[in-house]
C-alpha cells in the first residue's frame, strides 16, 4: 500500500517509520523544518514544572511520592477529555505504547548516534542556560547525560565570547533553583575555557562554534584546556556547542577529555542545536528505513468522496506558481503539517484556516474557531490559557480528522503532532510527547486502514 | 524621621515635559529634583508618532503654532543631532479626496516658507507615474502627490537624554519613584514639597522644595487632586501599529473612515502606522490597543497602500495625550496648545502645572515653564537648552574606526550611534570587565533583533540609572523586533543580574513584568506571519524558561 | 483644473486667523498664477528626491527589493539558518540570521556610510540556509542584495 505523510517533524517521522515497518511504500513530502527542529533536547511526555504556576507536580500532594510521568501522563488526560492523549489511550492505557515508543525511537536514532537518556519511572533533573531547572522524564544525547543527582559537584563551564550564556547568573539561579528542590547539597562552581587565540573569533558564531569541535582540528588545539577542566567527581555543564553531528561524538570526546562527566545545558531559542540534531538525525532514520523524502508542498490533496486519493506537489515555498506537477497516488494520508510554525494552520483574510483540507479547526475548549481572526482567541493572561495556542483539529479514536458534521472527514486520512487541537504544548509540556505517540498510532491506523 | 532631599525645584513625572523642565533648571544652575514613577517616558512621550514635526495642519489655523514648531524642531537637531533622521513624506491624492490637489500644493508651498528653519527640504509634484516610481506600494488609483519634509526622533531616548543631562548637571533624577502626597505648610497653605516612595524597594522619603511642578502628562489631574486642585483634561488615547521592518521608504499619508490624517512611516528598524485619537476613561496603567483601533488603523492604510495587509505587524504602542479640555469638539479639533499653571489661584500656592502641548515643541514648553518657575524664585538666569548639545551630541560619530576598535560589527555601532551618539565609544568600553581584558573578547550580541549588546545593556544600568528589565525596551530598544524578546530577554536579564546583584527570584519577576507588556502589547494585533514567531515565544517563556510561583 | 481646487470653500471657511488668511490669499494667489503661466515648480521630482535623500540613505525602490523585503518579514529568529550554513562549512560574510534580520535597516544604513565596499562573494551561495528555513526566505537573495554595489 502507498502512504504519504506530509510534514517531516516528529511527528510526521514517526507516523512514516511505522508505515515502513509495516510494508508500506511511504513517501514524506515535507517543506521545510519545524518545531521539531526548533526543541532544544528533552522529550517531554508529561514534564513536571513544579516550579511553575500551572505547571504539572513533581510529587503526589498528597502522598508526597515523587509521581512517575505515567501517571502524570493520565493526569493530563483527566484535566482534558480533549487532549490528545485522551484520545489515544481512551481505550488502552498508555504504559506499555509510551515504552515502545521511546524504545523505537531510540532504535531509530541510535545510528546517527543519537541516544534517548532516562526513564519513565523517575524525573531527571537538568540544568538549562539561564541555570534554570527542568524536570525532564527523558533528553537526548547531549543534554540527556546531564543528570545532575549523582554529581557530587557541578561546574559551569564558561566560554568566552559565546554569546547566549551570561555564567554568572546561571550560577546563581541554579544554585537558588537547586536549593527550591532539594538538591541544594552540591557544590557549585564556574570553570573557564581557556580558549585559543585561533578558535576565539568562532565563538562569537555558535554554530560555527559547535562545527569545529567535531573536527580534529579544534580538538587538538582545545586538549589541555579541556582537560584543565576536569575534577573528580564534578559534572561539568557546557552550553549546547558541543558538536554538530552526533556521530562525530564531541560530547563523549569532551568528557574523555576532561575525564569526569560532561554534558550540555538544555538550549533556549537563541542557543540551541539540540532540535537541529534531532531533525537531522530523523531525516537519516527515513532514508534508512525507504522512506521516499520529498522536499516540496503539498498544493492539492485529489479526493473522490470520503477517501483521499493522491496529493498534488510543487515546490517548497510560499504559493505562489501554479503547480504542474503529476498527481502522487496514495492508499492513506497523514497530516503532520505542525500548527503555526509548520504552517499546518495559517491565518488568511483574518480567518484562521487549516491550508490543506479546510478541516474544521478547534481551540483549546474545543468550540469551532476556523472563522474567527487569531486576535479574538487570546487573552490577556500570557501564563494563563490562551485559546488561539491550543487550536487544531479534533479527530476520532483513531486519530481521523472530523469534518462539520463530527464525523471522519475521511477514510484513510489521519492527524499527528501539533496539528492536533486542544492541547497547549507550551503550558502543558507534552509536545513531543503527543508528536511521537500520536505519529506512530497514526502510522499504525494508517497502515491498517 | 526618614530622609529628606532639599531642593529648589521639584518636578514629578519624567516625561519629555518634565525631563525637559528638569534640564533647562539644570542648564541655569538651578538645582531640582525629577522624580518618575516608572520609566522616563513611558507614559505617553514613548508612545507618540516620534516625529518633531512642523506642524503642517495648524498653518490654517495659527500660522504661529507651525512657526515655533518649525524654529525648535530645529533647536532640537543642533542639540541632539543623533537621535534624530529623515522621514520624507509622500501625500497621495484620490480623485474622491474632498480638497483638490491645487489647495493641497499651496499648503505645501506655505508649509516650503517655515523649512528653512528645520533644515526641511521643499516640496515637490509627481505626476501619478512619478508617484508611483518613488513608492511602487502607493495605491494606483491616485491622481497625483506630493513629497514633503519632515524630522523622526526616538522620543524615549530624547526624553532620557534631557534627565541625564539634567542628573548630569547635578540634579536628583530618581525612577521608579512615585509622589505619595504632597506636602503643604501647616494650615494648609503653601505646597512644599512631596513624600516619595520608592517602588522597588518601598522606601519612603521627603523632598522639600520652594516650588513644585506637576508634569504628570495624563496624570496631571490625578496628582493636582492630590493638592485639592482640578485640572481638566480631555485624555485621548493613540494607537499605532509596528511592523516587523521598513514597508515603504517614505511615509505615506492615509485618509481613514472618519477622514483622519494618519500615516504609515518609517521610523527607526521599522516602519508605524498610526495614529488614532480617541476619549480615553479607562485604566492609564494597563493601555491596550483595542482590535476595532487595530482595524479602524489597517482600513485607513489600505486606501492608500492596497498591499499594506500582507505586511507582518509585531505589535502596538500606545499612549494617552494629555489634551487640554474643551468641549462639544471631535478629538482631533481638540487645541493642541499647552498650558502653565500656577496654583496660587487655587490655594495651592507653589504648585505649578504643565499640561496639553506635543512633543516637538517640548523645548519651548520646558523653557517657557522653568522661565515661571524661575520667577518664582527670583532666578534671572536666560534658558540655554536650545543652544547646549544633549549627551552625545555634540558631534558626530565615526562609525567604522569605532566599530574597528571595539571589534564590534558596524550594524551594532550604527544602532548605538542612533542611541548614545558621540558617546558610544564610552558604552563599547563597558562590557563585561570580568572577562581577560586582552581586545580578543568583544561586546556580545544579546538582542539579535536591533541589535544590543551586552556592553550596552551593561551601560544603561551603570551609567544611566536603568534599573528594571522593562526600562530597556524603551532604552535600548529591547525586544520590540521580530522575536519580541524570545530569543534574548533570558541574556538580557542575566547582564542585568550581574550588574545589580538581583536574585533569582528578582529575575524570574523581572522577567515576568517584561513579557506581561509584551503580551500586552503583541495580542491585540496578533496575525498572519507573526503567529509562528509568538508560537516560539510561548515555549521559550513557558515550556523553557519556567517562572517560579 | 478647477477641480484641483475642490474644497475651497471648506478650507476657507476654516481659516482660523487673519495672519492665517492672509498668507492663503498670497501664496494661493501666486500659485494660481503660476499654473495659469504653465511653469510647474518641480522639474524633475524624482532626480530632486535623489538627490536630496541619497545621502540619507534613500534609494528608488525596486519591485524585486520590495519583494524580497516582505519574504524576508516572516523571519522567526530561529537560526536554522546560521546551523545548516555551519555544517555545510560555510563561512558568510555576515551571518545568515542576522543579514535576513537587518536587511532593509543594513541596506540603508550602508547606503548613508558608503560601505562597504563591493563584496566580491557575500557567501557561497550554496543555499543550504534556504533548504532549512521555516518561513522559506530566499536567504541567498538577501545577501547578494546586501553586497550589491551601492549605485
Amino acid at each position: 500500500m502507498k502512504a504519504v505523510v506530509v510534514g517531516g517533524g516528529l511527528a510526521g517521522s514517526s507516523a512514516a517509520l511505522e508505515l515502513a515497518s509495516r510494508g508500506a511504500e511511504v513517501t514524506l513530502v515535507c517543506a521545510a523544518p519545524g518545531a521539531t527542529a526548533l526543541s532544544w533536547g528533552t522529550l517531554d511526555v508529561a514534564a513536571a514544572s513544579p516550579l511553575r504556576r500551572g505547571g504539572l507536580p513533581l510529587r503526589d500532594p498528597a502522598s508526597g511520592h515523587p509521581l512517575a510521568p505515567i501517571v502524570r501522563l493520565h493526569a493530563v488526560a483527566a484535566a482534558n477529555p480533549a487532549h490528545p492523549y485522551a484520545t489515544l489511550f481512551r481505550e488502552r492505557g498508555p504504559e506499555e505504547e509510551v515504552k515502545e515508543a521511546v524504545a523505537a525511537l531510540d532504535a531509530w536514532l541510535a545510528p546517527s548516534g543519537l541516544r534517548v537518556h532516562g526513564s519513565l519511572a523517575q524525573t531527571r533533573w537538568l540544568a538549562d542556560v539561564h541555570g534554570a531547572l527542568r524536570a525532564a522524564d527523558l533528553a537526548f544525547s547531549g543534554a540527556g547525560e546531564g543528570d545532575l543527582e549523582g554529581a557530587e559537584e557541578i561546574a559551569l563551564v564558561d566560554v568566552p565570547g559565546l554569546p547566549g550564556f551570561e555564567v554568572r547568573s546561571a550560577l546563581r539561579t541554579l544554585a537558588a533553583e537547586m536549593a527550591a528542590v532539594g538538591l541544594a547539597s552540591r557544590a557549585l562552581s564556574i570553570v573557564r575555557l581557556a580558549l585559543p587565540e585561533a578558535l576565539r573569533d568562532d565563538a562569537a558564531q555558535p554554530a560555527r562554534f559547535a562545527r569545529n569541535l567535531d573536527a580534529d582540528a579544534a580538538r587538538g588545539a582545545l586538549q589541555d584546556a579541556v582537560a584543565a577542566l576536569g575534577a573528580e567527581g564534578r559534572l561539568l555543564l557546557v552550553p549546547p556547542v558541543l558538536g554538530l553531528d552526533p556521530a562525530a561524538g564531541t560530547r563523549a570526546w569532551f568528557e574523555a577529555t576532561a575525564g569526569c562527566r560532561a554534558a550540555e545545558l538544555v538550549g533556549a531559542p537563541a542557543l540551541s542545536l539540540a532540535g537541529f540534531r534531532l531533525d537531522r538525525a530523523l531525516g537519516a532514520a527515513l532514508s534508512r528505513a525507504g522512506v521516499e523524502r520529498i522536499a516540496g508542498r503539498v498544493e492539492r490533496v485529489e479526493i473522490e468522496g470520503v477517501r483521499v486519493r493522491g496529493v498534488q506537489l510543487a515546490e517548497p515555498g510560499p504559493p505562489s506558481r501554479p503547480a504542474d506537477t503529476a498527481m502522487l497516488p496514495c492508499d492513506a494520508l497523514v497530516l503532520a503539517t505542525g500548527r503555526f510554525v509548520g504552517g499546518g494552520i495559517v491565518e488568511r483574510g483574518g480567518q484562521l484556516v487549516e491550508p490543506l483540507l479546510g478541516l474544521p479547526l478547534h481551540d483549546l475548549a474545543g468550540r469551532r474557531v476556523d472563522s474567527l481572526a487569531a486576535n479574538q482567541l487570546v487573552r490577556g493572561d500570557y501564563e494563563g490559557e490562551q485559546p488561539l495556542f491550543g487550536t487544531g483539529v479534533r479527530t476520532d479514536m483513531r486519530l481521523r480528522p472530523l469534518g462539520p458534521d463530527g464525523l471522519p472527514r475521511f477514510a484513510n486520512c489521519f492527524a499527528a503532532g501539533d496539528l492536533l487541537g486542544s492541547f497547549d504544548p507550551a503550558r502543558d509540556r507534552t509536545g513531543l510527547g503527543v508528536a511521537l505517540l500520536s505519529g506512530r498510532r497514526a502510522g499504525i491506523e494508517a497502515a491498517a486502514c | 524621621m526618614s530622609p529628606c532631599i532639599r531642593v529648589p525645584v521639584l518636578v514629578v513625572g519624567g516625561g519629555i515635559n518634565g525631563a525637559g523642565i528638569a534640564r533647562d533648571l539644570a542648564l541655569r544652575g538651578v538645582r531640582c529634583a525629577l522624580v518618575e514613577r516608572r520609566e522616563f517616558g513611558s507614559g505617553t512621550s514613548w508612545a507618540s508618532s516620534g516625529m518633531i514635526h512642523g506642524g503642517l495642519r495648524y498653518l490654517q489655523k495659527d500660522p504661529d503654532v507651525t512657526l515655533h514648531s518649525c524654529v525648535d524642531s530645529g533647536a532640537i537637531q543642533r542639540i541632539a543631532p543623533h537621535l534624530i533622521f529623515r522621514i520624507p513624506f509622500v501625500m497621495p491624492v484620490f480623485p474622491e479626496d474632498p480638497i483638490g490637489p491645487e489647495l493641497v500644493e499651496i499648503g505645501l508651498e506655505m508649509y516650503d516658507q517655515y523649512q528653512p528653519f528645520k533644515n526641511g527640504r521643499s516640496h515637490t509634484r509627481l505626476s501619478r507615474a512619478e508617484a508611483l516610481r518613488l513608492e511602487p506600494a502607493l495605491s494606483p488609483r491616485l491622481e497625483c502627490a506630493f513629497t514633503l519634509d519632515e524630522w523622526g526622533v526616538d522620543a524615549a531616548r530624547l526624553t532620557a537624554a534631557n534627565a541625564l543631562d539634567a542628573a548630569e548637571r547635578g540634579a536628583v533624577v530618581l525612577t521608579h519613584t512615585e509622589l505619595v502626597e504632597w506636602l503643604r505648610e501647616p494650615g494648609g497653605g503653601r505646597v512644599v514639597g512631596g513624600r516619595m516612595r520608592d517602588r522597588i524597594n518601598g522606601e519612603e522619603f521627603v523632598i522639600e522644595a520652594d516650588v513644585c511642578m506637576n508634569a504628570g502628562g495624563p496624570w496631571v489631574p490625578k496628582l493636582a487632586a492630590l493638592a485639592g486642585v482640578e485640572v481638566r483634561l480631555r485624555p485621548g488615547k493613540g494607537i499605532h501599529l509596528v511592523f516587523e521592518r521598513r514597508v515603504s521608504n517614505l511615509a505615506v499619508y492615509a485618509r481613514g473612515v472618519d477622514g483622519r490624517d494618519m500615516f504609515t512611516f518609517p521610523h527607526e528598524q521599522n516602519s508605524m502606522a498610526g495614529t488614532t485619537d480617541d476619549d480615553f476613561y479607562g485604566d492609564l496603567d494597563r493601555l491596550e490597543a483595542t482590535e476595532d483601533e487595530v482595524a479602524y488603523v489597517l482600513q485607513a492604510m489600505e486606501r492608500s497602500i492596497p498591499s499594506i495587509r500582507r505586511h507582518r505587524v509585531t505589535h502596538t504602542i500606545q499612549g494617552v495625550r494629555p489634551t487640554l479640555w474643551g468641549f462639544g469638539k471631535n478629538e482631533d479639533e481638540l487645541s493642541r496648545d499647552y498650558v502653565v499653571v500656577d496654583h496660587a489661584r487655587d490655594g495651592a500656592p507653589g504648585l505649578f502645572t504643565i499640561a496639553g502641548g506635543k512633543l516637538a515643541a517640548y523645548r519651548l514648553m520646558a523653557e517657557d515653564a522653568a522661565d515661571r518657575l524661575c520667577t518664582a524664585l527670583g532666578v534671572r538666569e536666560p534658558g540655554r537648552s536650545a543652544t547646549t548639545p544633549l549627551p552625545g551630541g555634540d558631534g558626530a560619530l565615526d562609525v567604522l574606526a569605532t566599530a574597528k576598535r571595539f571589534r564590534t560589527p558596524v550594524a551594532a555601532v550604527v544602532r548605538l550611534g542612533f542611541r548614545h551618539g558621540t558617546r558610544t565609544s564610552q558604552v563599547l568600553a563597558d562590557h563585561d570587565t570580568d572577562l581577560p581584558m586582552d581586545g580578543a573578547t568583544a561586546p556580545r550580541v544579546v538582542c539579535a533583533c536591533e541589535p544590543v549588546l551586552d556592553a550596552e545593556l551593561r551601560h544603561v544600568v551603570t551609567r544611566e540609572g536603568v534599573r528594571r528589565l522593562t526600562d530597556c525596551t524603551l532604552r535600548v530598544r529591547l525586544g520590540v523586533g521580530a522575536c519580541q524578546g524570545a530569543g534574548c530577554v533570558g541574556n538580557a536579564v542575566a547582564v542585568l543580574a550581574d550588574a545589580l546583584d538581583w536574585s533569582a527570584a528578582r529575575c524570574v519577576e523581572e522577567v515576568r513584568a517584561f513579557v506581561d507588556e509584551r503580551w500586552r502589547a503583541v495580542a491585540p494585533a496578533l496575525g498572519g506571519s507573526h503567529l509562528a514567531a509568538m508560537e516560539i515565544h510561548r515555549h521559550s517563556f513557558l515550556a523553557g524558561r519556567g517562572f517560579t510561583s | 483644473m478647477l477641480r484641483g481646487y475642490r474644497g475651497f470653500a471648506h478650507e476657507f471657511s476654516r481659516t482660523g486667523s487673519l495672519r492665517a488668511l492672509w498668507m492663503q490669499l498670497r501664496t494661493g494667489a501666486a500659485h494660481a498664477a503660476r499654473r495659469a503661466l504653465g511653469r510647474n515648480a518641480s522639474g524633475d521630482p524624482i532626480g530632486i528626491f535623489l538627490r536630496n535623500y541619497a545621502g540619507d540613505g534613500f534609494r528608488l525602490p525596486g519591485a524585486e527589493i520590495a519583494a524580497l523585503s516582505l519574504s524576508a518579514e516572516a523571519c522567526l529568529v530561529c537560526g536554522l539558518c546560521s546551523a545548516e550554513c555551519a555544517r555545510s562549512g560555510g563561512t558568510p560574510r555576515i551571518d545568515p540570521r542576522d543579514a535576513v534580520i537587518a536587511a532593509a535597516r543594513m541596506a540603508i544604513d550602508w547606503v548613508r556610510l558608503e560601505l562597504p565596499e563591493p563584496i566580491a562573494s557575500p557567501c557561497a551561495a550554496c543555499r543550504a540556509c534556504e533548504t532549512v528555513c521555516p518561513a522559506h526566505i530566499p536567504i541567498q537573495q538577501v545577501q547578494e542584495w546586501l553586497a550589491a554595489p551601492r549605485s
